[in-house]
């Protein structure tokens, strides 16, 4: 737990130092960055709470132990979720609120109660697009056993993507992020919303209300993706 | 003599094959690599948009974080993780009971996964570089190649050691995973492996400059980036050597210390 919040500390501080020097980058502020970045944390600890544990789904399959959940008379996603609960990301929820309220006093954002319902819903979209791109991440374990690259490529690779503004990106990743692994739903387009920033990048200021939508829209394919997996499931033999 | 070096070479293998053996993760290493080069070069972009900043133009910035990319993704070894899970399970003992050098032997499968994992990240960074022309490196005199290169093995060495001393911690602690995520970060902080340390503010240079982080990755890539003369590579390679001497010493004496405690039973 101390070493994650170290980590991303480490990350804050990084990101302090650069935009001490360079002050705005495609016309975020440090304050904004800040935003923009506990945002994605607060969303990715709630995924981290109860989810987590569909990263080393793989090893369920290679080692046999789903096998013993798909014999019990209960749905094989809540074996595997309630197995795992991690207390310890209420750590990083609460290290993502205080870095959030930092930066929401500091920055002397004056949010209304339609941003904070926006930010509410967006907190709880975030996860639930998480959670479905790493169903569909896990699903694949049940064809080709081993998944773990598979999950880094859409879990972790992206994250690392939306600690900065999307609109820095080449059209090619941002396109990625909005339309194949939507992790700009996640946290840029909700705080583009609430904050009004304009960086250039062409899509409706209000986009950060379509959250709620696109998770939906993910969490359907993800549903679909894990049954298919657990119906063409065969046992690795292990 | 000549059977130690037998030795090394055997376990060099060793980490290669090792290293080859994990697809997943060496894919996931190449993806990781990519990632970060695309976030940085766009951080780059975007903050050098306006012009350059304490001499680095975009070009520059580019080519300093395809360096440090470089060195990070070499040395991202894992060899922690194999002296814990070797501790924890006991499997130390078989390397304990042999006449042989514990420390020089990790060091040496972590200088095979090193040898592989710049075979799998090298040439397309390599590419980069061509596509980039950053820094036209075909065009880099012989003499300075030489020194450009013993700077990165040097580094590599400094970072191999200091996993030593984090994986052999694992004596002590069993786990290792939360030092080693603080040593990943103290490094990626303090050392410009992600933000070169000439933007960090003037009242932290001093003590940066005391701290060997910054000869691992900052340097050898700032040198690279700016194309300095030969003296101040020597000056380079002076402290890098200063400090392998430093952290083989603090190795072998936690290697010692070991020997001191452990007991196995032979036979």
């Amino acid at each position: 737990m101390v070493a994650n919040l170290f980590h991303y500390g480490t990350s804050l501080a990084l990101i302090t130092i650069l935009m001490n020097r360079f002050h705005t980058i495609n016309g975020w502020t440090r304050n904004d960055i800040f935003l923009l970045y506990s945002f994605a944390l607060l969303s990715f600890s709630l995924f981290g709470l109860f989810f987590q544990q569909l990263s080393r789904f793989s090893d369920l399959v290679v080692q046999g132990s789903l096998d013993r959940m798909m014999l019990r008379p209960r749905a094989v996603f809540m074996q595997v979720v309630l197995e795992g609960i991690n207390p310890a990301y209420l750590s990083h929820f609460l290290f993502g609120l205080t870095i959030f309220t930092y930066s929401v006093i500091v920055g002397e954002f004056d949010f209304g109660p339609s941003d904070v319902l926006l930010l509410a819903i967006a907190t709880i979209s975030g996860a639930v697009i998480q959670l479905s791109v790493a169903l569909i991440a896990s699903a694949i374990s049940f064809f080709t056993l081993e998944s773990s690259a598979v999950f880094f490529l859409l879990i972790y690779a992206p994250r690392e993507l939306i600690w900065y503004p999307v609109s820095i990106y080449p059209s090619v990743i941002q396109s990625v992020i909005v339309f194949v692994v939507p992790f700009a739903f996640v946290n840029y387009f909700p705080i583009r919303t609430v904050l009004d920033v304009q960086d250039g990048f062409d899509a409706p200021m209000g986009l950060g209300w379509g959250a709620p939508l696109v998770a939906a829209i993910i969490a359907v394919l993800a549903a679909i993706s894990w049954r298919y997996g657990i119906s063409r499931y065969s046992s690795s033999g292990s | 003599m000549l059977h130690s070096v037998i030795y090394a070479f055997e376990c060099v293998k060793y980490g290669i094959r090792r290293s080859a053996t994990f697809r997943a993760a060496w894919v996931a290493a190449v993806l990781a690599s990519l990632i970060q080069l695309v976030v940085m070069v766009s951080v780059w972009t975007a903050l050098i948009r306006t012009g350059t900043a304490s001499g680095y133009d975009l070009d520059d910035a580019a080519a300093y974080t395809l360096f440090v990319l470089f060195l990070w993704s070499a040395n991202n070894t894992w060899i922690v993780r194999d002296i814990e899970s070797e501790v924890r399970d006991g499997r130390v003992e078989r390397l304990l009971l042999r006449p042989v050098n514990v420390a020089v032997t990790y060091l040496a499968i972590g200088f095979g996964k090193v040898l592989f994992n710049i075979s799998v990240v090298g040439p397309p960074i390599l590419l980069l570089f061509f596509a980039w022309r950053t820094v036209d490196i075909s065009m880099i005199p012989i003499d300075r190649a030489v020194c450009v290169l013993m700077s990165v093995l040097l580094s590599i060495i400094m970072y191999l050691l200091i996993d030593l001393c984090v994986g052999f911690s694992s004596f002590w602690t069993i786990t290792t995973f939360g030092i080693d995520m603080i040593k990943e970060n103290i490094i990626r902080l303090l050392s410009g492996a992600t933000v070169p340390l000439i933007f960090y503010p003037e009242a932290l240079q001093p003590t940066l400059s005391l701290l060997p982080f910054s000869l691992m990755f900052f340097k050898p890539a700032h040198l690279f980036v700016q194309q300095a003369p030969f003296s101040e590579y020597l000056t380079l390679f002076a402290l890098q050597s200063l400090w392998i001497a430093v952290l083989s010493v603090i190795v072998l004496a936690v290697v010692y210390r070991v020997r001191q405690f452990i007991s196995v039973a032979g036979g």
